[in-house]
């Protein structure tokens, strides 16, 4: 299993949109992949229990993944929430 | 003719006939029934009509919207594949097991505290409504035929029906519910659709095809229009036209005179998504940002909520100015928590004065949440509210001190403090203010000063003829309160929303404000008339402004002088009649 604690650095946070990326990108995976805030945890391919949490820019979250594909699965939710979605959502 | 007044949402102002929208009637889901033995299969092809139903619109909506109708997607397949278990394990029929993960949800999202949740319980009720037809063999419904150049007018609209409407060609909307920050708010400002929220909307009193306008700038609605407002709004529309795209491409330059004086443009927000989106609007930092929403409810705020608000506001706006105003409690915002009678509350205990009374329940953990956050966003400004004498700000600091030094912290003394010129006691101290050491900056609040300069309630019905920023009385009063800021070393700022009026801005400008905080919606039209100034004419004209007998006389003397050296004045023209 994988699991990183990151801040999240895009404006919008977890919002509708940058959430909707987020969770098509989890929803490629076999893994089974978590998101947490507050010890808080949720599926991460259910858009809206990923919503419930209200993660804000600023929030530190915690992604857990467990699966044949968690390798690649973390490296890419990594670059989706550190450089891309920054980049994208100043 | 009917006027009404109601919320700006999307500026612009549409003309033309009503369509009166419709949702789909409530669809009756039974209590009780058993699942088919299809029911899974119908499930799941009802998902693939819903699909492509959302792909045909993704198909014609703008790039930078398709994520929403991406987010439609996913709901829709959570619900659907939550909905498959329902019917696997407890045997209920598809539509009730549908109805029964809407809920769930529902419920969810009515405890999630979150500010950000921008999807609405329309959104998901839109989700699950359409899924229901189509299982039940139907087609999504909502009738938009004969939109086109309409203005639209509904309850509250989804935005899916907004694709629609929008793709088939909608003038305008009003809509009885909704909010600024609402994802159909968002859309309407986007695509350029003039759109009021109209609480009083009482759908049934409005007949289909009549003739209305919809101003997006004043939040005006008017139906049935007398000839002449017709004809007035004709005009304005024309100049829009003309200006809108000019107006955009202002808002994000730097504001300067004809005759080189920069000026800056700061923003007055009134929670954290307003400062998002004012830091996507041309705004130069937050001028003044309106913390009393935090005070709304049974109790104060709790430490973390005020650090995480300022830290949030704080870093929109990096390296830029963001001017927190301690809560200005009492008055016309009375805080559930603390039970206050007054005969004459706009007189008594608020602002200072109600922050000095309740130290201890108020001021003190507002003192900690705003200094704890300052200390990780040194670009927060501190102002005070109300204050008539200098003893009071001298208390305030005390308090302040002794608050910093429970927290262990010595960089207060770096702070910018202020304090809201809103009382004509304090704009007649202002040289007494500028001796006290922490004291950097002075902010015209002109809307209370203007009503306890006048002795005039500005929420008065019969009265509203009488409040008037440009009163030769308000204006003499602020005027000699910049002078003495200014001499005295004094930052001199403005935000009262005079400084969003832009027949006002040649002449703060000539009073020498080089600093407006305004509403972000304004930033493109007040850069403009700022680049339109030529700063030293005014200057020549303040003796007659300040004599003049009635604010119009002070209004054609502005326009007058506009025009004189030729500048570009249709700003004026459209925003004059901001009284009107």
């Amino acid at each position: 299993m994988k699991v990183v604690e990151i801040k999240i650095l895009n404006r919008s946070g977890l919002h509708a949109r940058p959430a909707t990326r987020f969770v098509q990108l989890t929803n490629k995976f076999k893994s089974s992949i978590q998101i947490c805030k507050t010890s808080k945890c949720v599926d991460a391919k259910n858009i809206l229990k990923v919503l419930s949490l209200g993660i804000d820019q600023g929030d530190i979250i915690t992604i857990k993944v467990e699966g044949p594909d968690e390798e690649e699965a973390y490296k890419n939710i990594l670059e989706l929430l550190l450089n891309i979605l920054p980049v994208e959502d100043r | 003719m009917i006027v009404a007044k109601g919320i700006p949402v999307s500026e612009g102002i549409a003309i033309s006939r009503i369509f009166k929208y419709y949702p789909r009637a409530g669809i009756e889901i039974p209590q009780e029934c058993k699942a088919s033995e299809k029911e899974v299969e119908k499930l799941s092809k009802a998902l693939e009509e819903y699909k492509k139903y959302l792909n045909e619109l993704l198909n014609v909506v703008e790039e930078s919207e398709r994520d929403l109708l991406q987010a439609y997607v996913l709901i829709a397949e959570t619900f659907v594949s939550e909905a498959r278990e329902l019917v696997e394990n407890s045997n209920v029929c598809g539509e009730l097991a549908i109805k029964q993960v809407l809920d769930k949800y529902v419920e969810l999202m009515e405890q999630s505290s979150s500010e950000l949740f921008a999807l609405r319980k329309s959104d998901l009720t839109d989700i699950a409504l359409a899924l229901v037809e189509l299982l039940r063999g139907g087609r999504v419904s909502g009738d938009v035929v004969g939109v086109k150049d309409r203005i639209v007018v509904a309850e509250e609209l989804t935005p899916t029906v907004f694709f629609r409407i929008q793709r088939a060609g909608v003038k305008g909307i009003i809509t009885a519910t909704g909010g600024i920050t609402s994802h159909v708010a968002i859309l309407a400002r986007t695509y350029g659709i003039p759109y009021v929220i109209l609480p009083s909307l009482d759908m049934t009193s409005i007949g289909d095809d009549v003739i209305a306008i919809v101003d997006g700038f004043d939040g005006k609605v008017v139906i049935n229009p007398s000839n002449e407002l017709m004809e007035e709004y004709m005009k304005k529309v024309r100049i829009l036209n003309e200006l809108r795209d000019v107006l955009k491409k202002y808002a994000f330059e730097k504001a300067k005179t004809l005759d080189g004086y920069e000026v800056e443009v700061l923003c007055n927000i009134g929670n954290v998504e307003e400062g998002r989106v004012a830091s996507t609007q041309g705004c130069e930092g937050i001028g003044l940002f309106r913390v009393e929403y935090l005070y709304m409810s049974s109790r104060p705020p709790a430490e973390e909520v005020l650090v995480n608000t300022f830290t949030k506001v704080a870093n929109f706006f990096e390296g830029k100015p963001v001017v927190i105003r301690a809560p200005d409690l009492g008055a016309d915002k009375p805080p559930p928590f603390i039970s206050i009678r007054e005969d004459n509350p706009l007189l008594g205990l608020r602002g200072i004065r109600f922050l000095l009374e309740y130290r201890n329940e108020v001021l003190k953990p507002f003192l900690r949440g705003f200094l704890k956050a300052y200390a990780q966003s040194k670009n927060l400004r501190l102002m005070i509210p109300m204050v008539i004498k200098p003893s009071e700000v001298y208390e305030f600091i005390d308090v302040m001190n002794d608050v910093a030094q429970e927290l262990g912290i010595s960089y207060v003394k770096d702070l910018e403090l202020g304090i809201m010129v809103e009382t004509p006691a304090a704009a007649v101290l202002i040289d007494k203010f500028a001796k006290i050491p922490q004291l950097k900056f002075v902010s015209f609040g002109t809307n209370d000063l203007t009503q306890y300069v006048l002795a005039v309630d500005r929420t008065n019905p019969r009265l509203v003829r009488m409040y008037n920023e440009l009163e030769p009385s308000v204006l003499r009063v602020i005027v000699r309160g910049v002078n003495e800021a200014r001499k005295h070393g004094l930052k001199v700022e403005i935000c009262g929303e005079l400084a969003s009026k832009s027949i006002a801005i040649p002449i703060l400008l000539a009073f020498g404000f080089r600093s407006l905080s305004i509403n972000p919606r304004y930033t493109g039209a007040i850069k403009y008339i700022i680049k339109n100034t030529r700063v030293q004419q005014f200057e020549q004209l303040l003796d007659a402004i300040l004599n003049a007998d009635e604010p119009s006389v002070v209004e054609e003397l502005v326009i007058k002088t506009l025009q004189g050296y030729n500048a570009d004045s249709r700003p004026l023209l459209l925003f004059s009649k901001y009284r009107s």
